[in-house]
């Protein structure tokens, strides 16, 4: 119990320097005007219609190549810091301990990336209100823009492909995707603190620029490439929830990104004790 | 128990074509003041980080309370220390930021906090934050944050930067007085006067090498 409540500490203390980051406060003033700016479109639709949408924007979001982009660099943003060991670190890694440090660390990095994403969800039903339906299927709204060209008259940013209204329960979907962008966003954030620490900071940012990329090459039809892109399995558009076609099962990508986590979690075990503890300027 | 508190063997390690220290083989003693003097990059911090098990040794070994430090344990028990600049969350006030350090352990309560930050000459019920101190400010937390704990090690690196005198004489009598009650320090300090009137035992270091160890009472 005891060493529960150390790595929560740990975790915390990360949290508590977020109000005095002022990289922070620019992530979170991009992600308030970039889904303001892809909501739009859809509440011009809603009042021209006079009809409520209900609050399952975020599925459809991540399906716009650039949304991603926009998202996962957000991430690359959040976590650039990794390892996270400002001049305050040393005087809680005396007190823990390294190895429950680390998974402080770790557990930050989980929590980190759901509340970010937790937070661009919440935007992306603000930026709705007051037109919003709170109703548990996908309502008219969605159906229209998947079923005709409305969504293009009204500049709508991103597809909104029958397929997921189809195959998906819209809270099923919601979830689904939310757990993969934490997943893929903590996997970002975990693979820049093992290249940070094993490298520099630079290397870290890089690699992950690169696998965030990789999205715009995916999305323009070389889908073959997704089954190697964690960050294309944050599209329900792109994944195929029957496994009947040559894309990404969601099986796959689910089972994927947990597997790899994992792997980079018994990484940083391996090698994060063989490294010495520096302290760097926060950025 | 054992006299010997704190035991360098062959301490070795490198940075790259650098060597920070090279063969250094110390014993502190419990309940004594050791002073550390040396140049800037003479290997003073990097010793007091391998103690502290931040740095990993490129050869020898640092045995703390008998325990060999990254391989029975990792990081030593009941160690206090201020290594470089005291680190601390710039929002939150040097009481907070006590008890929440402390929060991580348990090991002492609120009251203790309070005691020990009136101890240094801080006031507990202010509610500046850490981030409008004066260095000399931080470095009485830091002090404050090294011993609320009641750790019988204490690592101090230039626990005396940014102190004006009377920071100094209180950090003086402070030390004295842990040093009455057994604690075991080790201080690292540029100021001649500082070592010599507060240190058991001073060594030397250059160049990475622990040149002179003499006792001085």
């Amino acid at each position: 119990m005891d060493k529960i409540r150390i790595v929560f500490q740990v975790c915390l203390n990360n949290f508590r320097k977020w109000p005095t980051n002022p990289r922070l406060y620019v992530l979170g003033l991009l992600m308030i005007l970039f889904v303001k700016i892809v909501d739009d479109p859809i509440k011009a639709f809603v009042i021209a219609t006079g009809v409520p949408v209900t609050p399952y924007a975020f599925p459809f979001l991540i399906n716009g190549w650039y949304s991603v982009l926009m998202f996962m660099f957000g991430v690359v943003l959040l976590f650039c810091d990794a390892p996270f060991a400002d001049e305050h670190q040393p005087y809680t890694l005396i007190r823990s301990g390294k190895r429950l440090w680390l998974l402080g660390q770790i557990l930050y990095v989980f929590v980190a990336s759901a509340v970010y994403f937790l937070f661009i969800i919440f935007l992306s039903i603000a930026f709705l209100m007051p037109h919003v339906l709170f109703s548990a299927d996908w309502g008219k709204v969605w159906m229209t823009l998947a079923r005709t060209t409305a969504g293009g008259q009204f500049s709508l940013s991103y597809p909104v492909p029958l397929r997921i209204l189809s195959s998906y329960h819209p809270i099923n979907a919601m979830a689904l995707c939310f757990f993969l962008c934490w997943m893929v966003g903590s996997f970002l954030g975990l693979l820049m603190y093992l290249w940070n620490r094993h490298l520099n900071r630079i290397v870290g940012a890089l690699v992950a620029a690169i696998l965030v990329s990789l999205e715009i090459i995916v999305y323009f039809n070389e889908y073959w490439l997704a089954y190697y892109s964690p960050i294309s399995w944050t599209s329900l558009y792109l994944l195929d929830p029957y496994n009947i076609s040559t894309n990404p099962s969601v099986t796959y990508a689910v089972t994927g990104i947990l597997i790899i986590n994992a792997v980079l979690i018994v990484l940083l075990f391996i090698l994060d004790p063989k490294k010495d503890v520096e302290v760097l300027e926060q950025i | 128990m054992s006299e010997e508190c704190i035991v360098v063997r062959n301490a070795t390690k490198k940075f790259k074509e650098t060597t920070a220290l090279s063969d250094v083989s110390i014993t502190f003693e419990r309940g004594r003041i050791h002073g550390i003097i040396g140049r800037n990059g003479s290997g003073k911090t990097v010793l007091m980080k391998a103690i502290c098990g931040f740095i990993r040794l490129t050869g020898g070994e640092i045995l703390v309370e008998g325990k060999r430090i990254g391989k029975d344990i990792d990081v030593p028990k009941n160690i206090g220390m201020i290594i470089e600049t005291p680190g601390f969350l710039p929002n939150y006030s040097g009481y907070m930021n006590l008890k929440l350090l402390a929060s991580i352990q348990h090991k002492t309560s609120k009251e203790k906090i309070r005691e020990t930050i009136k101890r240094v000459g801080l006031d507990p019920d202010s509610r500046k934050h850490v981030g409008k101190y004066s260095m000399g400010m931080r470095q009485r937390l830091g002090l404050a944050q090294a011993i609320m704990e009641d750790p019988d090690i204490l690592i101090l690196d230039e626990p005396m930067n940014g102190l004006d005198n009377r920071g100094v004489a209180d950090m003086r009598e402070i030390l004295m007085q842990l040093r009455d009650a057994g604690k075991t320090i080790l201080l690292a300090s540029h100021s001649a006067e500082d070592i010599s009137i507060l240190c058991d035992t001073v060594c030397q270091m250059d160049a990475g090498v622990l040149e002179i160890t003499q006792t001085s009472r």
